[in-house]
């Protein structure tokens, strides 16, 4: 190849390039629109995910709220734009996003005034690990704009915002029922090895993370909690840790420690089989 | 008329000649440069040389002000313009004058901007002719320019050839540079912390013009070094240009590869998405296992990481490695590399030339071809091809991944190092070594009963002292395979002078065993690498399995380089290729003329379903699932366009701990594009 050949067509690929670059520059502007729009909708998804997670045994499935338990946030009033009242009346001057961050950031210290006439079991925890909650900044911030997605968009809403109603509220079982909810047999020596393997993969998936690979509750998600996770070898404590109430924790959760609820996640033999996976270093399978 | 002295430097000899007749521009002439500056006289300060002298007239007062104050080249004029001013003759010869002193200094500025070639010389150069003046001007250029002088004066023709070296060389370096480019323009927007990576590196892709583009580049840049650098090696050692004397250049290009891929692995971290958390963490994990484990595995874990878990810790050491440490190291390095290839040994010549018995092709051989302009413009060519072709592959084919955040608490299913460490996952798989100790051990034990040594079943001899990541991930990756590349040019040394053969670098003719010891280890690579990818001994639970083809937990990413990752079928018809509804996947087994798209997936998640049955019904109780029946759901889940899609897959209980369904969920955006 003769050195003004090579030179030609050095030439040809340099302008090819250059090209390349207007016409990747003119078309910049619109690809980082739509690159800002697909991240946000993929902020929307993971928010609905993790509000599946830790939100919906207070809030409900669809954030329609439970009665009892915590308030509705599909909500007109909190999240129509133009009018939100409900920040109004709190002479909040911030963003809706804002709040809602914040609420969920730093928790609920106090009942809202705007609930008096609601009865609450438990206030709004923190959920920041900034506050001794589980959840990272980016996590938050996917749950804000999943709750912001409730709001009226563009197209006006063909159905009416969820308002609060009254669900039914979570019956405990009772004590002495406890033996009959089991869906399997189990007596002193436990639930046989079966329900215990099928526990412990279950316990992999979903508790280790915080309880530890060994049940010690000293998982690496055990950090961010706000109280640290059962030590389920512990027998002094696991003798006091009733069947019935190690139900209610691992179905409802405790917020407010950091516990996840998991009855939506769970199905009900899976949460059997987890709880005597649970229970087995102590072997505490039956109240005494 | 001393100040009149000042002489042109060179004189061209494309009909320039020296002036003719007049002895001013010629008196003083000093061959060696410059005549050396004169002063004003003594007692003559600059303010006089300013003093208006009344009874000059203005242009006469011009005409001193020239003579003292101009440019050299202009004084050297003022004699003509001088005899000019008579008319006549002197006209002609003062445009003459003006147009050679004009053309001298343009000569002169371009000797300084090329480091010694005139114009007549430049044109040359470019056109590809040969240098006109003697001594070579482009000689020169090798010692006074720095990047020239680096190079050599020149190459031995076969050397140069395309198919000898492929440019591999060459182009590693270009990879490097286009990394150390892009690199640097990522940094500008790049923050080495846990809480702002993430962020960052969406604002890159969604805020910074060309943002998208330098981090595409620097990813495509990444891969295509790896794979270069490899050929490169592999090159080398076929070619048999591993041997003396380039013995020492091939160990500094062992530490290159190296370097390489722990640049290119450092750099996987930065992105902080699940990706990058996984797969530094499947890497560490094997510095865990260095043995003795109590000291140096858990102290270089340690040092890695920062801590028990990757981290902030963590993370900021990566960055450092990445941007400073290791890229230093290898500049440095590939110095040392450059400058034997440059200035001790050469580029190898093909053997079977260099061999040959024919002395005129040994001759032809190595006829020197000139670095100036033969290959200085082919690598400027190759730099300009190869620059379209990575900016065109990332602009319009190849996009950087990039998933979700990361999460220390969940594992993404199936998740596997980069793929040009895929061989040490699938060394860690441990498919050889570990049967052979289990077969060794049973063989022993047989022997200790037959002995009559107590032995109840299930006893073990060595497999408990045997430590499968030790072994696997770490000694003999680290140990085996660099300790062989260094060995190479040593071991076949020895072997040489071992079996008294007469050292050759020619493969085929000479080099038989070499063939075969490189296809052997090439097919074993490929297989350990094909055991690295999650086709090969990874089972997740059947469903599970049918959930991650349809509905992967991110993007899968294939163990090869530079392929866009997929994220599946049902995130690719997207929110509004997904009708809400429910759909038992039964009825949806024998396919339809009027099929959508939609309908087509959906008779693909029956097929296998169907399949995963017919497997349990044939006894696979691994792959199969009994009776197995799917759902997949569709459902508006908020009116602003969010919808969730859940596989659902139910079959018979076989135990009573089996729970006999399972529910793979996700949520589709409306303006979610996974395409």
């Amino acid at each position: 190849m003769s050195v003004q050949f090579k030179i030609l067509i050095g030439i040809l690929f340099t302008v090819a390039t250059i090209v390349v670059l207007v016409i990747y520059g003119i078309g910049e502007d619109a690809r980082m629109a739509r690159y800002q729009k697909n991240f946000a909708a993929r902020s929307v998804q993971a928010g609905a995910e993790y509000f599946e997670t830790y939100c919906i045994t207070c809030h409900g499935e669809k954030g329609e709220g439970i009665a009892g338990k915590g308030p509705a946030l599909n909500r007109t009033d909190l999240l129509d734009l133009k009018g939100t009242p409900y920040l109004k009346l709190i002479n909040w001057n911030g963003t809706t996003a804002d709040f809602i961050r914040n609420t969920i950031a730093a928790g609920r210290p106090q009942f809202s005034k705007y609930y008096e006439n609601e009865n609450y079991q438990q206030h709004m925890p923190t959920w920041s690990q900034d506050y001794g909650g589980p959840l990272r900044p980016d996590q938050i911030d996917a749950l804000v704009s999943y709750v912001l997605n409730w709001a009226p968009g563009e197209n006006p809403p063909t159905v009416p915002l969820v308002t609060p109603t009254p669900g039914p509220t979570a019956t405990p079982i009772p004590p002495g029922e406890i033996l009959k909810a089991i869906p399997f047999p189990v007596t002193e020596a436990g639930p046989g090895d079966a329900v215990l393997a099928a526990g412990k993969t279950i316990y992999t998936k979903n508790c280790q993370a915080c309880h530890g690979p060994e049940l010690k509750g000293d998982g690496p998600g055990a950090a961010g909690t706000a109280k640290p996770p059962r030590n389920f070898t512990d027998c002094t404590a696991m003798q006091q840790f009733d069947l019935a109430m190690h139900h209610d924790a691992v179905v409802n959760g405790r917020p407010a420690n950091g516990m996840p609820a998991w009855g939506k996640k769970l199905s009900d033999l899976e949460i059997w089989q987890v709880i005597m996976y649970e229970r087995s270093p102590c072997q505490v399978y039956v109240p005494k | 008329m001393g100040l009149f002295n000042r002489q042109i430097k060179k004189k061209t000899t494309n009909g320039n000649g020296t002036p003719d007749g007049n002895g001013h521009a010629t008196n003083g002439h000093d061959t060696n440069g410059h005549a050396p500056e004169q002063l004003p006289a003594d007692g003559e300060t600059g303010a006089e040389l300013f003093q208006v002298k009344t009874s000059q007239s203005m242009s006469e007062r011009l005409l001193d002000i020239a003579k003292d104050k101009s440019p050299h080249a202009v004084k050297e004029l003022i004699p003509w313009l001088e005899k000019a001013r008579e008319g006549g003759e002197g006209r002609t010869e003062f445009i003459d004058k003006t147009k050679e002193v004009a053309w001298q200094q343009a000569d002169n500025t371009v000797r300084a901007v090329t480091a010694g070639m005139g114009i007549a010389d430049t044109r040359a150069f470019f056109r590809g002719d040969p240098a006109i003046e003697k001594p070579n001007p482009r000689y020169k250029i090798h010692v006074n320019a720095f990047f020239a002088h680096i190079r050599p004066k020149y190459y031995e023709k076969s050397s140069t050839k395309f198919s000898h070296t492929f440019g591999l060389g060459y182009l590693s370096f270009y990879m490097f540079m286009l990394e150390t480019i892009t690199g640097v323009i990522l940094m500008i927007f790049y923050t080495p912390s846990d809480r702002r990576a993430y962020e960052d590196i969406v604002k890159i892709m969604s805020a910074i013009p060309f943002g998208q583009l330098m981090r595409d580049l620097h990813r495509v840049g990444a891969e295509l070094m790896v794979l270069i650098v490899v050929l490169h090696m592999t090159r080398v050692f076929l070619t048999g240009s591993f041997k003396p004397p380039r013995t020492f250049t091939w160990l500094t290009g062992v530490v290159l590869l190296i370097l390489t891929f722990a640049l290119s692995f450092s750099g996987y971290l930065l992105p902080w998405d699940q990706l990058a958390y996984w797969a530094v963490t499947i890497g560490t994990s094997m510095a865990k296992s260095v043995p003795p484990k109590e000291i140096v595995g858990y102290f270089s874990n340690l040092i890695m990481r920062g801590g028990d878990t990757i981290n902030q810790n963590g993370l900021l050491r990566f960055y450092l490695m990445h941007v400073f440490a290791l890229p230093a190291i290898t500049l440095v390095l590939i110095s040392v590399h450059y400058y034997r290839v440059a200035r001790t040994h050469g580029i190898s010549v093909p053997a079977a030339e260099e061999e040959s018995p024919d002395p005129a092709v040994r001759k032809a051989a190595k006829e020197r071809i000139d670095y100036l302009p033969e290959l200085f413009t082919r690598e400027l060519l190759w730099a300009a091809i190869a620059t379209f072709v990575v900016i065109a592959y990332s602009a319009w084919v190849f996009h950087a991944p990039l998933q979700e955040h990361s999460n220390p608490l969940h594992t993404p299913l199936h998740t596997t190092a980069p793929w040009y460490f895929l061989w040490i996952q699938g060394l860690l798989k441990d498919a050889f070594v570990l049967p052979a100790i289990r077969a060794l051990d049973q063989t022993m034990v047989s022997i200790a009963k037959y002995i009559g040594a107590d032995m109840p079943p299930g006893s073990t001899i060595i497999v408990p002292f045997y430590d499968s990541p030790a072994w696997q991930g770490v000694i003999i990756p680290t140990m085996i395979i660099p300790a062989l590349f260094l060995g190479v040019p040593y071991i076949n040394e020895w072997w040489e002078k071992f079996w008294g053969t007469k050292p050759s670098r020619q493969l085929l003719k000479n080099r038989k065993g070499t063939v075969v010891v490189a296809i052997i280890s090439t097919i074993f690579m490929m297989v350990i690498w094909y055991q690295g990818t999650p086709f090969y001994g990874v089972t997740a639970p059947p469903a599970v399995e049918i959930g991650q083809t349809f509905i992967p937990e991110e993007g899968v990413l294939p163990p090869v380089p530079l392929v866009p990752d997929d994220w599946g079928p049902v995130r690719r018809l997207g929110y509004d290729g997904l009708p809400d509804g429910e759909y038992v996947l039964e009825n949806y087994s024998v396919p339809k003329p009027t099929d959508t798209e939609f309908d087509r997936m959906l008779a693909a998640m029956q097929q296998e379903v169907q399949r995963r049955a017919q497997l349990w019904a044939e006894g696979d109780k691994t792959h199969g699932i009994p009776n197995a029946k799917g759902v997949f759901v569709v459902q508006q889940w908020q009116q602003n366009g969010l919808k969730r899609v859940n596989l659902e897959i139910t079959w018979d209980k076989t135990t009573p701990s089996d729970t006999g369904k399972y529910d793979r969920v996700i949520y589709l955006h409306k303006d979610a594009n996974y395409k």
